[in-house]
């Protein structure tokens, strides 16, 4: 009885590679203490095709670091309570309450236990080559995003693709992705610069 | 004996990289006050400082001398605010809300509680005073026009047709501009 209670718990638990979009979104997060990753993000719309890259970590709960390196330097900290814009060239930090800033990352997103299960409604949508997509519409009329798409091949995050009520689609291509490495904690609190101005965007 | 050589020279040039001189921007010329409104399209980086409160974003704007179309956009590309104007007046777009007036500058003062002077905008993003209101140069290079302080800042070795950045001040707001993408 055991071993076939153990058997079970087992098929239960590995997810095979080919698992529907929404499966390999729950083991992603119950999987993934903490992840680190390279993105190319591309903002198309009418008349506009901007092309950024950076880097991403996050460690559960709620802790993340998105940085943008190309076209320019811009860093966005979520230390679990505030969020940190912070902008090299124009010498600003921006503070805000994190609670109320989702919308500002898609690493907001991905670093909560349960945020996207409990703010959106997931629906299975289809596959491309290896890709498993999946379509989150919130629960709450949210002005940030009317719909997001998440596409996972083996239970690893490789797009996220994002569009707003302006006609704006931004696309997230990941890469290099690593599953729980050791971050230092330091990654996930921010102190403004010297000679930068700090204000609160809340 | 080489690789430290190329340490310091990399070390070098990265300082020299971190320290970039700044001077203040020279416009090629003076504005006539018949000069030309010409429309152009512009991108780049926005902060807005209202004593103490305020954010960060990117902005996209469509300048024409009877319309502009203005975007305010997170680092991830969606558009937070637009503004639009047209012959019939301005609306601003805004947390799926939309609110009308007959000038930018009187629109969000009222909406957003800082006045963004686009109308003087449309000269001082290229580095040049608004030809229809009086203005005066400090001896430090910054502009004074219209309760204004406005400074023009370019690198040294690299000044282009308009200048890196523009840094706005009136009372207790600061606003500063990145133009990036002229086309």
């Amino acid at each position: 009885m055991k071993k076939i209670a153990l058997a079970l718990l087992a098929t239960l638990l590995s997810v095979p590679a080919h698992a529907s979009a929404i499966a390999q979104l729950k083991a992603f997060v119950s999987d993934t203490k903490t992840l680190s990753a390279s993105f190319n993000q591309l903002v198309s719309s009418k008349n506009k095709h901007e092309e950024a890259s950076g880097t991403l970590e996050i460690s559960r709960p709620g802790k993340f670091r998105w940085s943008y390196n190309k076209p320019y330097e811009q860093l966005i900290v979520g230390d679990g309570k505030t969020l940190w814009i912070y902008d090299k060239d124009l010498a600003q930090v921006t503070r805000k309450n994190l609670d109320g800033a989702l919308g500002s990352s898609p690493a907001a997103l991905l670093a909560g236990n349960n945020a996207i299960e409990r703010d959106y409604v997931l629906k299975e949508a289809g596959k491309q080559g290896d890709v498993e997509w999946l379509s989150a519409s919130p629960k709450k009329a949210d002005n940030t995003f009317n719909a997001i798409r998440m596409g996972f091949s083996n239970k690893m995050l490789v797009e996220m693709e994002l569009t707003d009520s302006f006609g704006n689609n931004t696309r997230i291509r990941f890469s290099a992705q690593q599953k729980n490495p050791a971050l230092a904690a330091s990654h996930f609190s921010f102190t403004a610069p010297k000679g930068v101005d700090v204000v609160s965007g809340d | 004996m080489k690789c430290p050589l190329i340490v310091v020279v990399l070390a070098g040039s990265l300082l020299l990289a971190g320290c970039a001189t700044e001077t203040v921007f020279r416009p090629a010329g003076t504005v006539s006050p018949a000069a030309q409104d010409r429309p152009f399209t512009v991108s780049g980086r926005i902060s807005i400082n209202m004593d103490g409160k305020g954010s960060v974003g990117q902005f996209d704007w469509a300048h024409q001398p009877q319309a502009d179309l203005l975007s305010v956009n997170s680092p991830l590309g969606s558009t937070v605010a637009q503004l639009r104007r047209d012959a019939t007046g301005v609306t601003l777009l805004a947390d799926g809300k939309s609110w009308q007036a007959a000038n930018v500058e009187d629109l969000t003062h009222d909406v957003l509680g800082w006045t963004l002077p686009l109308g003087n905008l449309v000269w001082w993003i290229r580095g040049l005073p608004a030809p229809d209101a009086p203005y005066q140069f400090a001896s430090d290079g910054s502009l004074d026009q219209q309760g204004w302080t406005i400074r023009f800042v370019s690198d040294a070795d690299a000044p282009g047709l308009y200048p890196k950045r523009v840094e706005m001040q009136r009372d207790k707001l600061t606003l500063r501009l990145l133009p990036q993408n002229w086309r």
